[in-house]
C-alpha cells in the first residue's frame, strides 16, 4: 500500500487539469458574475450619491432664491407704504394751503364789502341830511356855513348813541 | 486498478481512477450549478453557489492578503477536491487521499506553490536571502523547513484517511449492521472535512509566510 510510482504523475496531471477545468467552469463564471454585480452596485451607489448632490445644490439654491424673494416683496411693500404716506401727506397739506387761502379770500371779500358798504351809507347819509337839513331851515346860508354844518350833523349821526341832538 | 500496456506495464492505482471519476462529477456539477448565472435577481441555486465561493474567497483572502488572489483558485479547488475525496469513502470507494502518491502530489504541488510564492514576491534573489533570515546561521533549518513542510502535510492527511479507512474497515467487519454509522459520520465527514481544511489552511500559512 506505501509505495511511491508513476501514480504521483499522475494525480499531480490529474490535479492540474482539475484546477483548470475549475477555474474554466466552476470560478471563473461565478466569479465573474460576482464581480459584475460588485461594479454595477458601485455604479449605482455613484450615480445616486451624484443625483442626491444634485438635489441638494438645486434645493440650496432654490433657498436662496425663495429668501431673496422675501426680501424684494418686503422691500417693495416698505416702499409702497412710504410713497403712500408721503402722498398722503403731499396731498393734506395742499388740501390745507387750498383752505387757509379761500379763508383768507373770504375775508378780504367780506372785510372789502363792509368798507364799501360803509363808504355808500356815509355818502346816502350825509345827503340824506342835507336833504333834511336844508327843508328843516328852509333858508340858504352861505356854503361855509353850510359845510360846517354838514360835518357837524356827520359827526353827531356817526354815533347812533347820540342822535337825540337833532 | 489496471495496468497501461507500455513496457513493463504501468500500474494504474484504483485512486488516480477515483480522483477521474471525482473529477468528472465535479466538473458535471459545475456545469450545472453555472448555467444561466445571472447578474441581476440570481436564484436560490446561484445565491447558494456564490455564498459558497466567496466565503471560501473570503477564508483565503484573510490568510493570503490581497496579493494572494491569484492563487485562490487552486486553494479553493484543492479544498473542494480533497473535501468530496475525503467523503468518498461513504460512497463505497477507497478515497483517494488514502493513497500515498496522492497525498504526496498534493504536498509537492503546495511545495512548489509556497516557493513560487515567495519567488514570485520578492524576486529570486530576494528568494535565497530569505534563507538567511532571521540569522545566517539558520540557513539548514530553512532548508530543511522547505521539505519538511510538505513531508508533514502529506503524512498527516494520508494518516488521518488511511487510519480512518482502517478503522471503518474493522468496525465494518465486526458489526456491520448500526455501529459504522456514527463511526462513519466521525472519521467520513467530520475528519475529512477536518483535514482538507486543515491542507489548505496550512498551506495559505506558509504561503503568506514566504510572501513576508
Amino acid at each position: 500500500m506505501i509505495q511511491i510510482n508513476m501514480n504521483l504523475v499522475f494525480t499531480i496531471i490529474n490535479l492540474l487539469v482539475l484546477y483548470l477545468l475549475m477555474k474554466k467552469f466552476l470560478f471563473g463564471p461565478v466569479i465573474h458574475v460576482m464581480d459584475q454585480r460588485q461594479q454595477m452596485l458601485d455604479q449605482q451607489l455613484e450615480e445616486a450619491k451624484k443625483t442626491e448632490d444634485r438635489a441638494n445644490e438645486l434645493q440650496k439654491k432654490y433657498e436662496t432664491a425663495l429668501k431673496s424673494a422675501k426680501e424684494d416683496s418686503c422691500r417693495i411693500v416698505e416702499k409702497a407704504k412710504l410713497e403712500a404716506k408721503a402722498q398722503a401727506e403731499q396731498t393734506a397739506q395742499a388740501a390745507r394751503a387750498e383752505a387757509d387761502r379761500m379763508l383768507a379770500k373770504a375775508r378780504d371779500d367780506i372785510s372789502a364789502e363792509r368798507e364799501m358798504a360803509m363808504k355808500e351809507m356815509q355818502g346816502e347819509v350825509g345827503r340824506l341830511a342835507m336833504e333834511a337839513a336844508s327843508r328843516i331851515l328852509d333858508r340858504q346860508v352861505g356854503a361855509d356855513q353850510d359845510l360846517a354844518m354838514y360835518d357837524q350833523f356827520i359827526k353827531k349821526a356817526g354815533d347812533p348813541h347820540d342822535n337825540s341832538s337833532c | 486498478m489496471f495496468t497501461i500496456p507500455i513496457g513493463k506495464g504501468i500500474p494504474v492505482f484504483e485512486s488516480v481512477v477515483v480522483t477521474w471519476v471525482i473529477m468528472a462529477v465535479l466538473v458535471v456539477l459545475s456545469l450545472i450549478l453555472t448555467r444561466n448565472l445571472k447578474v441581476m435577481n440570481p436564484g436560490k441555486k446561484q445565491l447558494l453557489l456564490e455564498a459558497g465561493i466567496d466565503s471560501l474567497r473570503k477564508f483565503f483572502r484573510g490568510i493570503l492578503g490581497e496579493e494572494g488572489d491569484r492563487y485562490i483558485p487552486y486553494m479553493m479547488t484543492v479544498i473542494i477536491f480533497l473535501g468530496v475525496s475525503n467523503v468518498s469513502g461513504i460512497f463505497g470507494v477507497k478515497p483517494p487521499t488514502k493513497d500515498l502518491n496522492v497525498t504526496l502530489a498534493l504536498a509537492l504541488m503546495s511545495m512548489f506553490l509556497i516557493e513560487y510564492c515567495g519567488i514570485h514576491k520578492k524576486g529570486l534573489k530576494g528568494f535565497f536571502k530569505s534563507f538567511l533570515d532571521p540569522i545566517p546561521v539558520m540557513l539548514p533549518m530553512n532548508i530543511m523547513e522547505v521539505f519538511i513542510r510538505p513531508t508533514a502535510l502529506c503524512f498527516r492527511l494520508f494518516g488521518n484517511i488511511l487510519g480512518g479507512f482502517v478503522v471503518m474497515a474493522l468496525v465494518e467487519f465486526v458489526c456491520p449492521a448500526i455501529l459504522p454509522i456514527p463511526f462513519s459520520l466521525y472519521f467520513d465527514f467530520f475528519d475529512g472535512f477536518i483535514q482538507a481544511y486543515i491542507f489548505v489552511f496550512l498551506t495559505s500559512m506558509f504561503m503568506s509566510e514566504t510572501m513576508d
